[in-house]
């Protein structure tokens, strides 16, 4: 439901979508051709980042998140994200920047690594997906449908515990004397 | 399906198994399971308390290994290891219980299916249906994190039902188990007079 919502939100606007210019430029830059992995991506806004409420995440061709968890800095105006990035192909960095002012922005940029080329414009419906998710499915919104399936499983945990605590276990009568000896 | 029958003289792995070691067996099982909620159930909590962005919300073990969060095997790893412990342990169990473990493994044998697809796609490169990333069939109709988030909901919750009845069993399957979940208390010490 959230990422319905934010799809429609973001239908349509890339590569990034804002009210108002939060991101000015990202590097490396979208649809770039590199020979070799850069060592960090940057984001430089028009205002002062608050990298608590911000991410930024890297992903290779494959969908997988490549960027090795390191911390989002903010540096003035800039954000960086140092990244190991190891063999060739097209990565897609996806980036929800929140500026101290309360503005934000969410966007798509894609660059390829030892290919020689720069990586094909993704579908509409891909990019509106990897938009979605940085606007819903990254930021803490608390999704009704994973929380009602967790809260139905801890509650058959919970209720499971409780008969297993109060309901005796049922014996076997006593045999006959007769198999006893 | 496999038997509990063995041949006079040695027990076979299997029956020891689902006899002599059913309890220890299904308390390492159901911890592994547990220790697999407990993931999720941090993650849940680093997303909806700590406000942590999705990416960084990696659990326990993905807080000392970001890359297992990511990866194909480890989420074909644990599918595997629900599909073979509910297989291996079904045989202890009977009655009411063996029909709740054996709905959580033919559910999960699909889950395992699933779970397979997405495992050689990325391995091979190669994603069907013309996705841009790897897709199971059910991910063709709904989001992947809630799928599987359901998928192991309807295996989980089948599972401890049945362990509620082999721990709890009526009259009629108690007389049937011959596991050591039943251990000291299956006849009545009181009633016997031993």
């Amino acid at each position: 439901m959230c990422g319905a919502a934010a799809l429609l939100l973001i239908a349509g606007q890339h590569p990034a979508q804002a009210k108002d210019v939060v991101v000015a430029s990202v590097d490396p830059a979208d649809a770039t051709a590199l020979a070799a992995a850069p060592a960090q991506i940057v984001l430089t806004c028009t205002g002062r980042p608050d990298a608590e409420s911000s991410h930024v995440s890297v992903r290779d061709a494959t969908g997988r998140f490549v960027d090795d968890g390191g911390d989002l800095r903010a540096d003035g105006d800039t954000l960086r994200l140092p990244v190991t990035l190891t063999g060739t192909g097209d990565f897609t960095v996806v980036y929800h920047v929140v500026l101290a002012s309360g503005a934000d922005a969410v966007g798509v940029t894609r660059f390829s690594v030892g290919t020689g080329v720069a990586p094909p414009v993704p579908p509409d419906g891909e990019r509106e997906a990897q938009l979605a998710s940085a606007v819903g499915h990254q930021h803490g919104d608390i999704d009704p449908f994973g929380a009602t399936l967790l809260a139905i499983d801890a509650a058959v945990v919970f209720a499971v515990a409780l008969l297993l605590i109060f309901r005796p276990r049922r014996r076997l009568p006593r045999p006959p004397t007769s198999q006893l000896q | 399906m496999a038997s509990i029958a063995a041949r006079p003289g040695s027990p076979g792995a299997l029956t020891l198994l689902n006899t002599r070691f059913h309890r220890l067996a299904l308390n390492t099982f159901m911890v592994i399971v547990l220790a697999h909620w407990a993931e999720h159930l941090v993650q849940a909590y680093q997303i909806w308390v700590l406000h942590l962005p999705r990416p960084k919300a990696r659990g326990v073990l993905g807080q000392f290994y970001p890359w297992l969060v990511s990866s194909e095997w480890l989420h074909y790893g644990y599918a595997i290891v629900m599909l073979i412990g509910l297989f291996l342990l079904r045989p202890g169990f009977v009655g009411r219980a063996r029909l709740w473990w054996t709905v959580a493994l033919a559910i999960q044998f699909w889950h395992h299916i699933e779970h397979l697809l997405l495992l050689l796609q990325a391995q091979t490169g190669h994603n069907l249906w013309g996705k841009p990333v790897p897709t199971s069939v059910l991910q063709l109709f709904y989001p992947r994190v809630e799928l599987h988030l359901f998928y192991n909901s309807i295996v989980f919750i089948p599972m401890v039902i049945a362990v509620y009845f082999h721990l709890r069993p009526n009259y009629a399957d108690l007389s049937k188990m011959a596991c050591s979940c039943v251990g000291e208390t299956r006849r009545d010490p009181a009633a016997s007079g031993v």
